[in-house]
Order: structure tokens, then sequence, then C-alpha cells
């Protein structure tokens, strides 16, 4: 190369050194290549070989099923079906992506926007799946299968959901799942739960969250660069959650929340002989499939700002004055305290007079001779008030207290309110007040501070029924794996005797029979053949002003109304079912709430009978 | 007899040379292209390898006058070609870039390369000016080069023309540039390079942004720079294996039988194939050198460095860029990459080089 011809290196000066820096150049070039192959391949391999495996293994997530829950003859009240959502990757997507989106839309049925709105920013990262169109149903699946290869772009993704197929029915009780919120994760409740899982948020489903949310598994694959699985490395199978049967009879609960209609408020039936829950319904209810979806967040808003409270569980939170089914605790106070004698005949003259202020009865011309049976039969305030007088407030807290009334019932339901059974204690502590007598009176006929659940007065009516025997009402009977091991069963006990006097039951339970029997009876209304119901009617006082006395209920604007409430168990003889239930601003409870509870009762007998037929000599009925 | 003789005097070591790397670029195109729709590939470019080989013979063959004597002519032909390009070609891609003939495609702009070597070393070789040039004295030579760079800049095909820049400037430097032209050239190449960049595409500003930092956006742009350099590493010293390589059997590597080839080369055959194959480019460009030798005019001198000079930048540029060092501009490497215009320019540069030891036998 240094020899270069003579004309050559004439005609261009320097060419030597040129070549020889061009030389240098190039081997410079190549070294310095090198170099970096050197550190790319030989010091940097471990690092580019994860990068490379982290390329090409993914984890496909395999989601669990959720557990299945059923009522307590087996139908399915919530199930885990699939959900098929339409995804594109980008980069799989032909020359004009927003026109396929459009074409697939209009494929589906549906409008684009949606789909174009969660296109949007794609470019970014063509080789990320997109969710553009949620849960196609089964015509929409058919639809995009059969036109699938004009797509190559489109995939289903398929992942399970929650689906309520009595809908609203039993929503409160069942709740709802939605994905696991931030808080959520770092509370650790939900024992191995991860971002992105569905969880119980509510109801059942949330207090049972841990065995029926199940593990997800995981498949490890080899994917290529569109994502396009090739091998499975390894695979965990997803262990699916535990199926939980509940004691609620749905046609049951289906009945009581036709009855209750377009009314607010809650009803309770409760299993005498177990404690089990056979229906417990809350009106306005809501869909709980709602949330099962991507719910919007303006229609959590409207959920959430509706006056009426869908979301309420009115039966194990809503307070209500117990009004006149309170009778009973005042009845049994006074007979276990001995401050009445059960014939002592009172004069009902449709008031009483105490201290400067006159205690109305319902009744405007009042009772007459009233003793504790016609008392409680007739429903008269002016017997109770002097009931109430003579016992003090201490001691109706006392026997309301063993009852089970102002305490939580011990349901396995969260947040259940203990509602409020007053004292003097209370009143100087809370209010800093002391207790005035005439508000004794009030309390003695449940108005006043007294405030109950429905749960709680179904719950008391059904200790009465037991006699004495206290039972903790619940709705979870068993849960067992899929494998069928039981991971959790509930069997009726009894928690707490009451400590009653037997021939006070027979005088109390015999008088609350009248009222459904005898011909003076506030639920008379209400009776069934072949199925003797004791009950007590109730009607709460809204507070309301003076404008309002003395109208007749229909007179009166709704919101300002009665509560109606019926609490009773039936049959007499041998009690199988216990029920309350509370209208809200229905009036008087012989009218409002005693026929909800009378067609439960009847739909009751034609699903399980009357307890006749079983046990015919048992069966005695008290008259 | 002596026809016989002049069969045997070719040089066998620069053809050797030149035909394991086309071997190696067939070898790895079929790893690269897999079982698919591309899978016809490696068989393609052997056919192409075939048309190289002529193309290599008509360098070789061609005599020398007459070779220097139609430079100005080719550069023409190749220059109506591309105008006729920028007018009716068709589009592809929204790319118009190549000429369709019978079945085939052909790039010009690939051609451009050794055409215009030979022009401007046909130009320096006749001009009567004395080197160290003055701005006004290689008016007529930047005339040349913008002729073929603003057409295939409009195609718009960046990289090339940009290359086409580039390989020019040996041929400049060799003759010699007066310190003050150096300096004024760079202060308005400085100026200009702004004033480019805002008149690109987007996709092309995407690519630079990119380069600057691959990882801004790991799916997006910088996506091919990312998983070129991941195919790279993981090979380690030995490489996956031949067919084996995970980045580019399952296609994580872009453009990986073109532009990205030496990713796949990296991959399967580690920092050893790198070696051999790095090797054997240098090799090759030195050997090309060594026929400065036989070279007696300035023409003949010009054409070997610029040939040599293309060769070398083309090869360093293509592998620097899939490494992450260079932006990507779609080069191709020569000899490995699939395309038959890429290959048949190299052999038939190849061939003019060793056309100049043809008449010393």
């Amino acid at each position: 190369m240094s020899r270069l011809p003579r004309s050559s290196k004439e005609s261009i000066p320097g060419i030597e050194g040129k070549i020889a820096m061009a030389i240098l150049f190039i081997v410079l070039a190549f070294v310095v290549l090198l170099v970096h192959f050197w550190n790319l391949q030989v010091l940097n391999r471990a690092r580019y070989q994860r990068l490379a495996d982290n390329n090409r293994i993914r984890l496909v997530d395999m989601p669990a099923t959720r557990g299945i829950i059923t009522d307590r003859n087996g139908i399915i009240i919530a199930d885990s079906s699939p959900q098929f959502d339409l995804a594109v990757i980008p980069e799989d997507m032909g020359e004009d992506r927003k026109q396929e989106i459009e074409d697939l839309a209009a494929l589906l049925g549906r409008g684009p926007e949606g789909g174009l709105e969660r296109f949007k920013g794609a470019d970014r990262g063509p080789y990320r799946t997109i969710r553009v169109f949620d849960n196609l149903d089964q015509r929409e699946v058919a639809l995009f299968e059969t036109a699938r290869d004009s797509y190559p772009g489109a995939t289903l993704l398929v992942t399970p959901r929650r689906f309520y197929p009595f809908s609203i029915t039993a929503s409160h009780l069942l709740g709802y799942v939605g994905e696991i919120s931030n808080s959520q994760l770092a509370s650790g409740t939900f024992v191995n739960a991860r971002k992105g899982d569905l969880v119980g948020k509510f109801g059942l489903e949330k207090v049972f969250d841990n065995h029926l949310r199940g593990q997800d598994g995981g498949r490890q694959v080899e994917v290529d660069a569109r994502g396009r699985e090739i091998n499975i490395l390894g695979i965990t199978e997803p262990v699916p959650g535990a199926n939980m049967t509940l004691t609620i009879d749905i046609r049951l609960q289906k009945d009581l929340e036709d009855a209750l209609g377009e009314e607010f408020g809650a009803g309770v039936l409760l299993d005498v002989k177990t404690g089990e829950v056979l229906a417990m319904v809350n009106r306005p209810g809501f869909d709980p499939n709602e949330f099962s979806l991507r719910l919007r967040p303006d229609r959590w808003q409207e959920i959430l700002k509706d006056p009426s409270h869908p979301l309420q569980s009115r039966a194990i939170r809503g307070l209500y004055p117990p009004g006149s089914t309170f009778k009973v605790v005042t009845a049994i106070a006074s007979l276990m305290e001995g401050t009445m004698d059960p014939e002592e005949e009172l004069f009902c003259s449709g008031g009483y007079r105490y201290g400067r202020r006159t205690y109305r009865d319902w009744k405007p011309g009042g009772h007459g001779k009233v003793n504790l049976r016609k008392a409680i039969v007739e429903s008269c305030d002016v017997y109770f008030y002097q009931s109430g007088e003579r016992l003090g407030i201490d001691a109706i807290a006392k026997w309301a207290y063993e009852l089970g009334l102002g305490r939580v019932t011990g349901i396995d339901l969260p947040g259940e309110n203990g509602g409020l059974m007053p004292t003097m204690e209370w009143k100087k502590r809370v209010k800093g007040e002391v207790w005035f007598p005439g508000e004794t009176l009030s309390a003695a006929i449940g108005q006043g501070y007294v405030l109950i659940t429905p749960v709680q007065l179904a719950n008391a009516y059904a200790n009465i029924a037991r006699r004495g025997d206290v039972m903790e009402p619940f709705l979870v009977k068993r849960i067992d794996t899929v494998n069928g091991v039981e991971l959790y069963r509930r069997d009726p006990s009894v928690v707490r005797e009451m400590d009653i006097d037997p021939e006070v039951f027979d005088r109390i339970i015999e008088a609350l029979g009248g009222v459904v029997s005898d011909d003076q009876g506030t639920a008379r209304g209400s009776r069934i053949e072949d199925f003797p119901m004791a009950g007590k009617t109730g009607t709460a006082q809204v507070v309301r002003l003076e404008e309002w006395q003395g109208k007749e209920e229909d007179e009166i604007p709704r919101e300002l109304r009665d509560h109606g409430l019926f609490a009773a168990f039936a049959p007499l003889g041998n009690p199988l079912v216990a029920a309350a239930v509370v209208v809200e601003h229905g009036g008087h409870g012989s009218s409002s709430a005693a026929p909800v509870v009378a067609r439960l009762f009847r739909k009751y007998i034609e699903f399980y009978g009357t307890g006749n037929e079983a046990e015919p000599g048992t069966a005695e009925v008290v008259q | 007899m002596r026809r016989h003789l002049k069969w045997l005097n070719v040089d066998w070591v620069m053809l050797g040379t030149a035909m394991i790397l086309s071997f190696v670029g067939i070898l790895v195109i079929r790893s690269a292209a897999g079982s698919g729709g591309m899978s016809v590939y490696p068989m393609r470019q052997a056919y192409w390898l075939a048309v190289a080989l002529a193309a290599y013979a008509l360098g070789y063959f061609i005599d020398r006058r007459h070779l220097r004597r139609s430079a100005y002519v080719l550069y023409a032909l190749v220059l109506i070609t591309l105008l006729l390009l920028a007018v009716v070609g068709r589009v592809q891609g929204g790319v118009q870039r190549w000429v369709h003939l019978g079945g085939m495609t052909f790039q010009p702009s690939e051609l451009a390369k050794v055409t215009l070597i030979l022009c401007l070393a046909r130009y320096f070789h006749k001009t009567k000016a004395r080197p160290p040039y003055g701005l006004a004295e290689i008016i007529v030579p930047l005339i040349l080069v913008a002729g073929y760079v603003i057409p295939i800049a409009l195609q718009p095909d960046l990289g090339t023309a940009m290359f086409l820049v580039l390989i020019s400037i040996p041929l400049f430097l060799m003759m010699g540039l007066q310190r003050s032209t150096v300096i004024s050239i760079s202060i308005l190449a400085a100026l200009g390079a702004p004033l480019m960049f805002m008149s690109l595409k987007d996709y092309q500003r995407q690519r630079i942004l990119s380069f600057l930092n691959p990882e801004r956006d790991p799916l997006g742009t910088g996506y091919h720079v990312v998983q070129s350099k991941i195919a790279i590493g993981s090979g380690g010293v030995f490489g996956k294996g031949y067919l084996q390589g995970t980045q580019s059997q399952l296609q994580f590597i872009p453009e990986q039988h073109t532009d990205f080839v030496f990713s796949v080369l990296a991959e399967e055959f580690g920092f050893v194939g790198v070696l051999v194959v790095l090797g054997l480019l240098l090799f090759l460009c030195l050997w090309m050198l060594g026929y400065l030798e036989a070279t007696r005019t300035r023409f003949a001198t010009l054409t070997v460095v610029g040939i040599t000079c293309a060769m070398a930048m083309q090869s360093v540029i293509n592998i620097a860029m899939v490494t992450g060092i260079l932006p990507v501009v779609g080069l191709p490497l020569p000899f490995i990459s699939y395309g038959g215009s890429s290959l048949v320019t190299t052999f038939l540069g190849l061939g003019v080089i060793a056309g100049y030891r043809r008449r010393r036998t």
C-alpha cells in the first residue's frame, strides 16, 4: 500500500498519509464496535438474558371462580359466569385502526364512542391488549366469532364475573363484589388478595370473602412478540372459591319482597326452631349485577344520593320506634316484677292524666274496663301507661333487654345496629338530663327514645315463641369447598335462657293469640285458618306538628304518616316461624304490616305445611 | 490460453470472502425469516447472489477507460430513474424507492452509491484546479452530490440521502480541502441541522428522539433498539445456537431480516460469530485498499478509496445502529441483509475494484 505508482502519487498530494488515516479510522471504528459487543454480550449477558426471558415468558392469570351461593333448597342465587370482553392488539390491526374499531362496533350493534375512547393513546403501546367493548352477550359473541377472520387484531378475553340471577332479590344479604381498593388491599383483611382482584364489598360477599374468593392460578407461557402463546412452561391451577349455602328460601324471600311491593321498609322471617333466617327483605333494594360490571362513577353517585337509601339494610340497621309491639315487654315486666295482677282491671276513658299532661289512647272513646289480656288484644295505651308508671323505666329496660330488644341479635351480617333501650343512667350520661317520669309512659308503649331494628323485633317474638330460649338468627348454613370439604357450619344453638316464668309465657302467648283470633283483636283481619297466630300490631308515631293531630292517616302527607309494624309467630301450639314487618309511613300496623305477615305465613304453609301434619300429637291449640 | 489465464487471475481471496459473508447472510436470513410467509426469502437471496456475481463480472471485465468515460452517463441514467420515480413511482408503504422490472424490484438509490463515487472520481480526475480546494472549486461536485441527495431525500429516504453525503466526504478529503472550507462547511451543517430536524416527518423525528433515549417508551418507538440490544446481549459469548434465538424466533426484533439482521446473528452465534463476521468485513475492506498499489490514475485511486470507504461506513453504521450507538436510519448491512439491490451494488463495487488488477497480467 505504501508504494504507490508514481503517477498516482503526483496526481494526489499527500495521498499516502491520507490513506493511512482512512485505514486508521476504519480499524478504529471496527474496534469500537467490537468493544461494544464485548460489553453487551460478555459483560452484561446475564442482564440481557433476564430481559429476554421476561420478554418471552409471561404469567397469564387464571382467575379463580368465586364460590356459588345457594338458598336452603339448593337454588343458585349468586353464580359465577364468564364475561366476554372484546379486546384489540393495535400492532395486529389493519391500516385504519379507528375504522376497524367502528366496524367492530357496527358488527356488535353498539355505538363506537366507548371503544374509540378506550383506544385513544394506543399508538404509544402497539403491543398492549386494549379492552374496547365489555361484556358481550351470547349473540354478540356469536357475531364476532363468525367475523373473526376479518379482524386479526381483535380477540375475546374471558373473565369470571359474579351474576345474581334473582337480581334485586336478597341483594342486601348477598351484597356485591367489586375490584379491591387500595385501602382494602392495605388492610390485610382480604387474605391473598392481589391488585385487580374482585372481592366482596358488602353483605355476605364481604363477610365470607376469604372463603368465597378462592385462589387465583396462573400459567407460565412463552409468547411471541405479538403476545401469542407459543408454549406452556408451567401451570398453577386456580382453586375455586367455596360454595355457600344460606338459610333463606328464595321463594319466601321473593314473596316477602313482592308483599312489601313499592313500600319502603323491611321484613324478617325466622325459623323458630333453629333461628335460621328464612327471609329478610329491605325495600327499596338494588341490583347487585350492576356492581359486578364496571359501575360508572355517575351511576354510583346516583345510588349514593338516592334519598330512599337503596343500599341501606333496614332489617338490621334501620331504627324504628317499636310502638305497640313493645307492649309485650311492658306486660312481661309487670308480671315478673309483680307490679300488676293480670286480672286487675283498669279503666280506660281514652286518655290518662299524668302530671300536667293527658296521655292519649289511640281509641278516642277509650276501652272501658281493661285487664292485661284485653289490654294486649285491643292494644290499650292507657293500661300500659299505668303499667309503665308502676314499673319505672329501668325495670322496663331490664326486661326489654332480657327479651333481646335494644341489643344486637348477633346475626352473621356486618353492621347490625343495636337500637336503643333508654334507662335513667343512659339519659344522664348521654343527654346530661334527669329522666322525667312522663317519659316512662311513652317508653311503656314503645315510643319516645325506644328504637329497635326489625330483626330484633322478629327475634324477640321468636324468643317468646321458644318460651325463653334465646337464639341468634343466622343466614349462613354452611360453606363447603368444591371437593366437599366442610369449611364452616352453623348448627342451631340456644345461647341464653331468659329468666321468665312459664306461667307468664302461657298468659302472654294466649293474649297474643287473641290479638289475631278475637273479634276485638287489632290483627283480626289477618287470621289464617289452621295456622293460629300470636302477634302484636304496632303503629310507631313519626314526630309531627300539632296541626296534624287527630287527622285520619290518609289526610296526612305520606312522609309524616306513622310506621306500621307487626310482629308474630305461628302456629300457637308449636311455633314454627316468627316474623316482623315494618312498613315505613304505612299508617296502622294492622292495615299495613299485618297483611304482609299473613301473606308470608300462607306462602310458608304452601311450601312447608302447618306443622300439624308432621307432628299431630304435639299440636295443641290454645284458644 | 490467455483468456484461460485471465480467469485464473480472479482475486479468489476477495471473491471468497465476499461469498462467505453472503452465505452467512443467507443462513441468518433463513433463521430470521422463519417458516411463515417470509420463508422464501433465503432462496430469493440466493438468486440475487447469482445476479450479484454477474454484476461483479460486469464491474470486473468492463474496460477501465470505458468505465471512466461513461461515469457521467451512468450518473445521469440513475438520476433520471430517481426523478422518474419521484414523478410516477409506485407508492410502496408511502415511500417511492423501487423500480419494477418484470417480476423484480430494484432500488436505484442503492445503485446511486456506486455511480456517485464514479462520477465524483471522474470529475476530480479531469479538473484543472490544484488541491487543496477552496469553496468555489468544489461547487460542481457538490451540485453532483445534491443532484442525488435531493430526490432521494424527497422519497423520503433520509437514511440513504445522508449516507450519500457521507460517502462523498472521503473523496473530497482525499483530494484535499482548504482549512477555511472545512470550517465553513461545518458551520453551515451545524446551522442547518435544526432546520433539517424541523422539516422531518413525524416518524423520523420520533426515531431520533427515541435514539437519544430508547427506554423513553420501551413499547413504542424505542422498542426496536431495546429489543435488538436484548437479542444481542442475551446471545452471550457462544450464542443461543442457530435457529435457537428466542428474540428472533419469537419475532421480538423488528425488520430482523433486513436492517436488524446483525442482531439475529449476534443472538444465535454470540460474540464469537460477531468477531468472525466483523473480522471478515474489516479484512475485506483492508484487502480492497490494497488495490491502491495497482491504481495508476486519479480516477482509479478515488474509485477504490470511495467504494471501500462506502462499504466500511455502511457496515459500521448498520452495526452501530442495531446496538443503539446510532439512530435507526434504515441502512442494510452489506452482504448479510436481505435485499437484492444492496447485494448487487456491493458486488458491482467489488468487481470494479478487482478490475484494476485484471489488466496487469
